[in-house]
């Protein structure tokens, strides 16, 4: 149930005109996927062409990635001596505030592999208003033969990246979904300026599906044009620490943060984590989250203007709330994916009725 | 199209938004071998698609923002369709074997490789077609001109039913002048002398019917003497309509037959005379001769210069004789009326006239309760074939719908009127109800004998005649106003 006394909104109604104005309306508008993703779409489209029988997969709702860490080193933290920073609010600049999800989805199971639906959810917030644009949806079919030529094509004619290391296996998903994403936060960062970009997960960088090279190349993007990154994770285990920092114990009321660097250079260590890591408590209750930041300026000035631009929903941006939202797949979604795939010759079957018209009404499972 | 469900007599289809638009009362054929089943479509509603919610919501919370889609595949327009996509409820009207139509079949056409199309209406017209020679075009029905046959009228109980404005007296006047044209003779009750223009078309001229309509108008040129109206229905018309008590009646049947026997034939003045002359309780006397001072007043009785009934009906090959009740006062019109049927009866029981049609609009303005069983089970049999015309279809005993071979019904709104009126045993509630809430101006669904058990919906075609009957308007014409 969504309290009223948990969204927040700091920011106040601006007029256009004001300071800091003229750089937010100069933005340029998203207009050019069709160029960006030339590649990706060409290959995608020749990859649907193999699709011919394929089983409709039930619908699932996105799990969460989770962390997966050691729980001893939670209990060694909890020896530590934190302190918390306040986030000012008063005074604190109206910025644009730009929010970047990505979803994916199992559309069907083909004969020799899966067929993928991927959307990104790009929000907008700035004087002018509020501004979705859904990027997609791209939709795939991976092959064991394919995966690297549709992998590669993600990134251009000459993609950086070790496509030997890459199989249809049960990560296949995270992963294109992933890079997918990274690919649209690198062409956000650079289309916009002095702009709070907020994603989705950390800025953690090693695993196949955030190789260390595009995370940096992320970040490098991003600086020279005064655009600070705030990757906000909604499950790390770290906001289990939020029950032992607790307002009392740190002496502050929110919103506050806590620099969590230190512990997370100590933890991770199959990842390299690109920036400073805090323990982010936006609003009052219990509700914090792990925010990887990677600023040009004072991370606390980014939050306090964060607060002052977008509003919060249990401590976390409305924005990434949307982007969210507009990106995820709906059960429509899949039945008129699949209705494109037949319009391509693709025939699809369920399952289950498979096994009903076998076994049923002798196997009741 | 494709089915989605069959419960009972409904069938449900799944239609994607953009194909060829359906109207209520349409049928669809779905077609799969060698045979076909007929359906008609009584509704349609959104399909229930699933997470509909979730994405009304979404869309009710994006109004106001600024949205736009890279959409590289198009999906969003499939996905559009998808949750736009209709649940068409039909009902089940019979299979198609050998090009007739059968209620017998026990068959199902398969849910993915039957064919689903509209039905033509030279189909459904051929399905609906009766044994009959005399056609009457009715109107227009599937982009077809829809025809009945009088032959399904003669001997029928007939009801044409819906709110004010709708169509009623249209398709009345449609009806009857076809049917005088075929020889038929028809009296009608008006009660809003609607009908005492059919001698004239629309703009002035002389009409078609002109040398076959008759107005009679009781006071006027329709004035009966009490000998040929008889003592049957002299009592019946003090006992019914003027509440006189049984003694009463007793003590008039005895001046009646003393009259008769003194004077050689009954008068009303001699009726009135004998009253104020003979011994009987004054009690009696004051009763039965405010009664008859009552109905002198009326100016329908005229003992010198009466008009005789069978002769106005045997003055032709047929026509419409219209008894302009729109002038006279409430018991006045019972009085005419009690009259009219009772001669008729007596008229068609000696053979002294052809069968006729009776048309009663809103009988119950004028029609005493035991007529209406009568109506239908004796006169009937005797060759009074009635076609009753209502907007307030409660004041139809329920017994009436039930054993009506015909109905037209135009559109209905209020729900109690609609219970009523699906009580009629041609066809299912839903069918009625779902249809006749939604019927435009002039629309009708036809159901019963006229049409094989077929329910059609009919735009009822225009009838060139001077309609007369409009509401007089304090402003003028609407729509100058």
């Amino acid at each position: 149930m969504l309290k009223l006394s948990n969204i927040y909104k700091h920011r106040e109604t601006s007029k256009i005109g004001e300071a800091g104005d003229m750089s937010q309306l100069a933005q340029p508008s998203l207009n050019d996927f069709e160029t960006v993703f030339k590649p990706f779409l060409e290959v995608g489209r020749r990859s649907l062409g193999l699709v011919n029988g394929a089983y409709s997969t039930e619908f699932d709702e996105e799990n969460f990635a989770q962390n997966d860490w050691d729980l001893r080193l939670i209990e060694q933290a909890e020896q530590l001596d934190v302190s918390a920073t306040s986030i000012p609010i008063e005074g604190a600049v109206d910025r644009q505030v730009v929010a970047i999800d990505t979803s994916s989805i199992v559309v069907a199971v083909g004969r020799d592999g899966i067929i993928l639906g991927i959307r990104g959810g790009i929000a907008i917030r700035n004087m002018l208003g509020l501004e979705i644009q859904r990027v997609g949806p791209f939709i795939v079919y991976l092959t064991p033969e394919n995966i690297t030529s549709i992998l590669g094509s993600i990134f251009g004619d000459l993609p950086p990246l070790d496509l030997s290391s890459y199989q249809l296996d049960g990560s296949i998903q995270k992963t294109l979904a992933s890079l997918l994403e990274k690919r649209l936060q690198e062409y956000v960062v650079k289309q916009f300026k002095d702009s709070i970009i907020l994603v989705d997960g950390s800025l953690s960088a090693g695993p196949q599906d955030n190789p260390i090279w595009l995370v940096s190349r992320i970040l490098e993007e991003a600086r020279p044009r005064g655009n600070d990154i705030l990757a906000f994770s909604k499950t790390s285990i770290l906001q289990f620490w939020s029950s032992i920092f607790t307002d009392d114990r740190l002496g502050a009321k929110p919103p506050y943060i806590i620099d969590m660097t230190w512990l997370i250079e100590r933890l991770e260590m199959r990842v390299r984590v690109l920036g400073r890591t805090f323990l982010a408590r936006l609003s009052s209750g219990l509700s914090a989250y792990r925010v990887d930041v990677a600023t040009c300026r004072r991370v606390e000035e980014v939050f306090g203007s964060l607060l002052k631009s977008d509003s919060l929903i249990y401590g976390y941006p409305e924005l990434l709330i949307l982007a969210h939202d507009y990106c995820t797949f709906t059960k429509n979604d899949v039945i008129a994916i699949q209705a494109m795939l037949r319009k391509l010759g693709a025939e699809f079957f369920r399952e289950d009725s498979i096994r009903d018209m076998l076994f049923n009404p002798i196997d009741r499972r | 199209m494709k089915i989605l469900s069959k419960n009972g007599d409904t069938i449900e289809l799944l239609a994607s938004p953009d194909e060829e638009p359906l109207i209520r009362g349409d049928y669809i054929l779905i077609t799969d071998g060698g045979r076909s089943l007929l359906a008609q479509v009584i509704d349609i509603e959104y399909a229930d698609v699933p997470g509909i919610l979730e994405d009304v919501l979404r869309e009710l919370a994006s109004e106001h923002l600024s949205i736009k889609n890279f959409d590289p595949y198009g999906v969003g327009s499939i996905l559009l369709n998808v949750r736009d996509s209709r649940r068409i409820i039909a009902k089940f009207r019979g299979v198609i074997v050998d090009g007739s139509l059968r209620n017998d079949i026990i068959w199902l056409p398969s849910r993915f490789n039957s064919r689903i199309e509209k039905a033509s209406p030279e189909l459904i017209s051929e399905l609906m077609r009766t044994c009959g020679r005399r056609r009457i075009v009715v109107g227009e029905c599937m982009s077809g001109m829809v025809s009945i046959y009088a032959e399904d009228l003669d001997g029928r109980l007939t009801i044409i039913t819906g709110k004010k404005e709708t169509g009623k007296s249209y398709l009345t006047k449609l009806l009857i002048t076809s049917l005088a044209e075929y020889g038929a003779t028809v009296v009608v009750f008006d009660i809003n002398g609607e009908y005492i223009g059919l001698s004239e078309t629309v703009d002035g001229s002389v009409s078609r019917m002109a040398g076959r309509h008759y107005v009679l108008t009781p006071g006027e040129n329709f004035r009966v003497s009490v000998e040929d109206a008889g003592l049957k229905t002299m009592t019946d018309i003090l006992q019914y309509i003027l509440a006189t008590p049984a003694t009463t009646i007793r003590e008039f049947i005895r001046i009646w037959s003393s009259v008769e026997r003194n004077e050689g034939r009954v008068t009303l003045r001699g009726l009135i005379n004998a009253v104020s002359r003979m011994q009987m309780h004054e009690s009696v006397r004051e009763a039965l001769m405010s009664r008859l001072l009552s109905l002198s007043e009326t100016g329908f009785f005229d003992d010198e210069n009466p008009v005789r009934v069978e002769d106005v009906l045997n003055s032709g090959s047929g026509g419409i004789i219209v008894i302009d009740l729109s002038k006279s006062i409430h018991q006045t019109k019972k009085i005419i009326v009690e009259y009219v049927l009772s001669k008729l009866s007596s008229l068609l029981r000696e053979g002294a006239i052809d069968p006729l049609f009776l048309v009663a609009e809103e009988a119950h303005l004028y029609l005493r309760e035991t007529y209406w069983d009568d109506l239908v089970t004796r006169m009937r049999h005797i060759g009074i074939f009635p076609i009753f015309v209502t907007n307030q279809p409660d004041s139809i005993p329920e017994t009436i719908y039930r054993q009506a071979d015909n109905i037209f019904l135009f559109n209905f709104t209020n729900e109690s009127d609609l219970n009523y009126i699906a009580k009629a045993s041609r066809v299912d509630s839903d069918t009625v109800k779902r249809i006749a809430k939604m019927l435009p101006p002039r629309h009708c669904l036809i159901i019963g004998r006229i049409v094989n058990d077929l329910p059609v919906v009919v735009r009822v075609r225009e009838v060139e005649l001077r309609a007369m009957g409009e509401t007089r308007l304090l402003f003028g014409k609407r729509r100058g106003s």
